[in-house]
Formats: C-alpha cells, sequence, structure tokens
C-alpha cells in the first residue's frame, strides 16, 4: 500500500506540471509586453501633445516682420513676411513673455529632437543655443512645415506634422509611433500692409 | 494509522482549485488587453482632436482673409453646408465623406498618399454676424466633435 508513485505517474505528473509553467509564463511575458507598450504609447502621448501645444502657443501669436518692431525683415530674412519656413523649421518673430516683448524665435527638427531657439533680440543674427523640447525618450522621424497665405493682402496659416516613434531600448515590434498634424492660423491680423 | 487522512485532495478539490487559478489569470490578461486597447483610443482621439482643430483654424483663416482683403464681405465663402478642406486650400469643397491621405511628407490630405483611419466633416451654419462651425472628425466608429462660433467683430 505505500509503494508511492510509479514512473508513469511521475511523467504524467511532470508533463502536466510543464504545460501549466510554460503557459503561466507566456502569459505573463506577454502581458509584460503589453505593460511596456501601453508605457511607450503613453509616452509618446505626452511628449507628442507637450511640443504641439507649446508650438502653438508660438506660432499663433507671431507677429508680421514688417519693423512694427525691430528692422522689416530681420527675423524672417524677407521684409513683410510673418513666417520663414524651410520643410523642417519655422522662424518668426513672436511675443516672449518673459521679457514682454517680441523676440526672434526658431523651431527646427535637429537630430531625432524638436528643438527651439530664442534670439535676444528681433534679429535671426542673434539666436541663441538650439535646446531640445522633446524628450530623448521619443525620437522624431519627421518634422515638416508648410506656411499658406504669407503675402501682402493674406493671412497666413501655419501647418505642421510631427511623425514621433518610440526610443525606447526595449524593443517592441512595430515599436509604438504616431503621426500628428494641425494647423495654426495667427491672432494677430495684417492690417496694416 | 488512520488511513482516510493520508488519501491527499479528492478531484472535486482540484477542479475547483484550477477553476479559480484560471478565473484569476483569465480576469488579468482581460484587464491588460483593455489597457492596451485604450491606450490606442487615446492616441487616435488626439490626432483626431488635433485635426478637428485644424479644420476650425481654417474657417477662421478664411475669415481673417476676408477680412484684409477689403472687397469681400467677413462671411465670403462660408455658406451652409457641409465641406471638406485640405491643410492648403484656400476654400472649401463640399463633404465627400472620404478618407484623408497622408502623403509623402506626412501630411493629411485628400489628394495623395495612403488611407488613414480618419474621415473629416465641416458645417457651418451661419447666424447674425456669426457662423457656427461644427467639425466632426470620425474613424473606427468613434467620433470627435470640435464646436466653435466666429463672429465678424471687427465691423
Amino acid at each position: 500500500m505505500n509503494k508511492g508513485l510509479t514512473l508513469i505517474e511521475l511523467l504524467v505528473s511532470i508533463a502536466i506540471f510543464g504545460f501549466l509553467v510554460v503557459g503561466l509564463i507566456g502569459m505573463f511575458s506577454s502581458a509584460v509586453n503589453a505593460q511596456q507598450s501601453v508605457l511607450q504609447n503613453q509616452e509618446i502621448l505626452n511628449q507628442g501633445s507637450y511640443v504641439t501645444e507649446y508650438m502653438d502657443r508660438a506660432i499663433r501669436m507671431a507677429l508680421r516682420d514688417d519693423g512694427t518692431v525691430g528692422t522689416a525683415g530681420d527675423c524672417t530674412g524677407t521684409a513683410n513676411k510673418n513666417y520663414n519656413a524651410t520643410s523642417n523649421s519655422i522662424t518668426f518673430l513672436t511675443y516672449d513673455v518673459a521679457s514682454a516683448s517680441y523676440k526672434c524665435k526658431k523651431f527646427l527638427l535637429s537630430g531625432t529632437a524638436i528643438m527651439e531657439q530664442k534670439s535676444t533680440d528681433t534679429t535671426v543674427a542673434h539666436l541663441g543655443t538650439a535646446v531640445p523640447i522633446t524628450s530623448s525618450k521619443v525620437k522624431v522621424n519627421a518634422f515638416n512645415v508648410v506656411v499658406n497665405g504669407d503675402a501682402s493682402g493674406s493671412q497666413p496659416i501655419v501647418t505642421f506634422v510631427i511623425n514621433m516613434q518610440s526610443n525606447n531600448t526595449r524593443r517592441l515590434d512595430p515599436l509604438p509611433s504616431m503621426i500628428f498634424q494641425t494647423s495654426i492660423s495667427q491672432r494677430n491680423l495684417n492690417v496694416s500692409n | 494509522m488512520n488511513t482516510e487522512n493520508k488519501k491527499g485532495f479528492t478531484l472535486i478539490e482540484m477542479v475547483v482549485s484550477v477553476f479559480i487559478i484560471v478565473v484569476a489569470v483569465v480576469g488579468i490578461l482581460q484587464v491588460t488587453s483593455k489597457y492596451v486597447q485604450q491606450t490606442k483610443f487615446e492616441k487616435e482621439a488626439y490626432v483626431a482632436a488635433l485635426l478637428g482643430q485644424e479644420g476650425i483654424e481654417i474657417i477662421k483663416n478664411i475669415r481673417d482673409v476676408n477680412w484684409i482683403t477689403s472687397a469681400a464681405t467677413w462671411n465670403t465663402g462660408l455658406a451652409n453646408g457641409d465641406y471638406e478642406v485640405d491643410y492648403d486650400d484656400s476654400g472649401l469643397a463640399a463633404d465627400a465623406s472620404r478618407f484623408l491621405y497622408i502623403d509623402s511628407n506626412g501630411f493629411y490630405n485628400y489628394s495623395s498618399g495612403t488611407a488613414t483611419i480618419y474621415k473629416r466633416k465641416i458645417t457651418l451654419v451661419n447666424g447674425t454676424d456669426k457662423v457656427s462651425i461644427t467639425v466632426n472628425v470620425y474613424w473606427r466608429g468613434h467620433t470627435t466633435t470640435v464646436k466653435e462660433d466666429i463672429y465678424d467683430w471687427k465691423q
């Protein structure tokens, strides 16, 4: 009566236990991956909404470079232009809250970060060091800017699109990413032409 | 020696305990998957909100251009109706319930690129010295609505 387990019983029980453990580990690992994906997606969302709101505010408060402050064209390079946009940068005069005056400002894509340069005055020549406004936890694959209607007798509208991807060293396949676009029309009317 | 106490678990006990463990594990997995879906939804909703904001800004820009172009009245081109508009259009087109595309530079538009999950409809209703804008962005069965009234305050 007290002979213990047979070899067959032992093998069967080990097999059942093995299946259970493998299954549980699989579930646990997929749950950890899902959690990682959620964290990285939230990072993109946070960084994306921050940088969008930050640039929105500056672009909205732009002033036509017509000599109202400083010399006409000293920030945008062309007199009476509101914005000087290349495919991945934008330079313009905007209201600087800290000094309560209009200063030249530039947003640009440098490497995989969006950076900001502030001028000490209204000229593009005095733009300071580029400071990143996106974290190294995300990489910006693309930052494209288009300005429409920046001409005499018109009111410009700026459209930018950002393609942002997670920069986490823990690899997920595919890496979480987001493409988002918005347009901003300037609040100061171009009435004095 | 009482052999009755040495028989270990009964089958019923085993089935019940396995059932409890399975319910717990499945529950945790369902919460995780819900969490993943919710994050995806948040990201899509954010993109939709920005597309909605863009719709408002484009209409506002049309009003501003009308003000500057002294020949036009302030609400020229902003008649009642449903419209679609690209970020680089200066006027509105009738709504055709089309999906927005992403072009090679990443811009959401109606003319080129690959189709996205988003549709955008801009509805305008004129009142006295006022245009009410409603922008609906539709995606995967969800709708994001952005509303704004613009006025002829510069009379």
